[in-house]
């Protein structure tokens, strides 16, 4: 009921933008419709949302390759809504693990670095130039790069996304750490706190706030990096799906993936801004934030 | 991709707060910081081998195949080395990055002003924000063809989303008491507009400028991964085919290079365009 309510509470302060979703909706059925009519069956210049559904969406079970559950479209079974619902959940798990994987060994190795070269502010000095540059360097023209060094596999999905997340990490922990006011840490030393007690009880609390922008910054940079990857070398996961699809033009598979995807980073983020809201539920709210 | 605060120029603000008048300069520490990139990387080499190779491959890559090269050829790119790739990789990114953030500001600006306006935009950049590039890369091939437009449009869809954010979030963090203090004296909403809004959320345009920028040269490159015979992105994916990663690595270098310049640029036009503000105001 409350949660009806919320809804209803919602959809009435925010009715420009439901009709500006509906439109959407709506505006792409239409442009499907009216779109010039493309020689194959199978790939529409804008697929329309019964096609999506419909079509598209059991065609996806040729991506489905175990004899098991569901016939296999390969070895002349049937196109099956199961088998299409099977190879989506497969390939996605797939996906989502090299994802998370990739995110908390990048992160975590990060911070750690981002901590330890903040240890002197001459470290910081002396890295300063290699980390502008390993920023600068455009992280999805080194996927080739990647692969070479790791081969099309699982790690080389995993070490690239834990890369270019880590790097992001490793510069927002040092400027971080340099943004933390003086004072506090002058304080501290004055109470006699050791070296290590100040990174413990007063530098990581009070980076946390600048660390959680960069989380949201290296979901968006993860995404990208674990459908690169799979994209150009690794032969399973949601994005070489899309690659399969786009094989043979069949749009309509295409548009029902990318859906798939922007439904798991729409989830992704969400589920980042809870995380945010109860790490940080100590820090004062800035006004206007 | 939104929320990182490269407003700041964190590092060397700090810097001059803890460690006041330092007599050692900073060019220094930059050179020997430079100096150690290049020992980490040697060491690297040593302990990889070939598959790393050494920075002085590298560099000779991409100098011996800057302007002209016969290799580059046989490897079925047009004539030309390095050069007129880097040109048109450029060209994407800036032409691309200036498009969207023309647009982008614009919007974000509007939407802070007008909620009708605001609620509008918002679900589209939602949907625009979240979708990873590689996956609407291959429609935007089909709708607009394989050509220079498609990887420009792309680019700038992307820069558009960052700078409408940004602004959107400059208005917001304005003091309220600027704009108050403004129609106390008389001025009307586009006086505001004009006056408080758009000069005070220069600064954070240009840290969102910055994002952007940065994000276009990959993007730029990755598109060029997908069709088109021209741009770096090309030639590293051409010469991964021949497992020459000297070669891939320079284009990488240059392609890297010419971000820093344009970084440093992007920095030194804020500063020319701040100059009116007040010392530590960023």
């Amino acid at each position: 009921m409350g949660a009806i309510r919320r809804l209803g509470a919602g959809l009435r302060r925010d009715w420009i933008s439901a009709m500006v979703v509906i439109a959407l909706i709506v505006g792409w059925e239409i442009a499907g419709h009216m779109a010039p009519r493309s020689p194959l069956r199978e790939s529409p210049i804008v697929p329309p949302w019964e096609f999506i559904f419909g079509r598209a969406l059991t065609g996806l079970s040729d991506y489905w390759k175990i004899e098991m559950w569901a016939p296999v479209p390969q070895l002349g079974g049937a196109q099956t809504l199961l088998g299409a619902v099977l190879a989506l959940v497969f390939h996605s798990a797939l996906t989502l693990f090299r994802l998370t994987v990739g995110l908390v060994l990048g992160g975590l190795a990060g911070v750690l670095l981002g901590l330890a070269l903040s240890w002197s502010s001459r470290v910081r000095k002396l890295v300063a130039p290699s980390l502008h540059l390993a920023r600068m360097c455009p992280l999805l023209a080194m996927i080739p790069l990647f692969q070479f060094w790791f081969g099309a596999t699982n790690w080389a999905a995993i070490v690239f996304v834990a890369y270019g997340v880590g790097v992001i990490y490793l510069i927002g922990t040092v400027n971080a750490v340099a943004n933390v006011p003086a004072r506090y840490i002058e304080n501290a030393r004055v109470l006699g706190a050791s070296r290590l007690r100040i990174h413990r009880s007063i530098i990581l609390p009070a980076i946390l706030p600048e660390l959680f922008s960069s989380v949201f910054l290296t979901l968006g940079l993860a995404w990208s990096a674990v459908i690169g990857a799979e994209y150009i070398g690794v032969e399973s996961g949601i994005g070489r799906m899309v690659i399969w699809s786009e094989y043979f033009s069949n749009t309509g598979r295409m548009a029902l993936i990318t859906l798939v995807i922007l439904a798991y980073a729409m989830a992704s983020f969400a589920l980042c801004r809870k995380l945010q809201e109860r790490v940080l539920a100590w820090t004062p709210k800035r006004p206007g934030a | 991709m939104t929320d990182i605060d490269a407003t700041r120029d964190a590092m060397p603000v700090a810097d001059k707060a803890t460690a006041p008048a330092r007599p050692s300069p900073e060019i220094w520490w930059t050179l020997g910081g430079i100096a150690l990139f290049f020992i980490v990387w040697t060491l690297g080499h040593l302990v990889i081998g070939r598959y790393l190779p050494p920075p002085w491959q590298v560099i000779a890559a991409a100098v011996t195949h800057f302007f002209d090269s016969r290799y580059f050829v046989g490897l079925g790119l047009p004539p030309g080395g390095y050069w007129p790739h880097l040109v048109s990789t450029t060209y994407t990114a800036l032409l691309g990055c200036a498009v969207g953030a023309v647009i982008g500001t614009l919007t974000g600006l509007g939407s802070a002003h007008s909620n009708v306006i605001h609620q509008i935009t918002r679900p589209i950049v939602a949907i625009l924000g979240t979708v990873p590039i590689l996956v609407a890369a291959p429609f935007f091939l089909i709708w607009f063809g394989v050509s220079e437009n498609s990887k420009i449009i792309l680019v700038a869809f992307y820069s558009a989303v960052v700078l409408h954010l940004y602004a959107l979030r400059a208005v917001e963090h304005l003091h309220p008491s600027f704009a108050e203090s403004a129609s106390t004296l008389g001025a009307g909403p586009w006086m505001i507009f004009h006056r408080v809004s758009l000069p005070g959320s220069v600064p954070e345009l240009f840290g969102g400028l910055r994002a952007a920028l940065g994000a276009a040269w990959g993007l730029a490159a990755i598109t060029e991964l997908l069709g088109t015979d021209r741009g770096i992105g090309r030639v590293i994916i051409t010469t991964w085919g021949v497992q020459d990663i000297a070669s891939m690595m320079g284009g990488l270098l240059l392609l890297a290079l010419i971000a820093v310049i344009a970084d440093a640029l992007l920095m030194l036009a804020r500063r020319a365009a701040t100059r009116w503000m007040p010392e530590g105001a960023l």
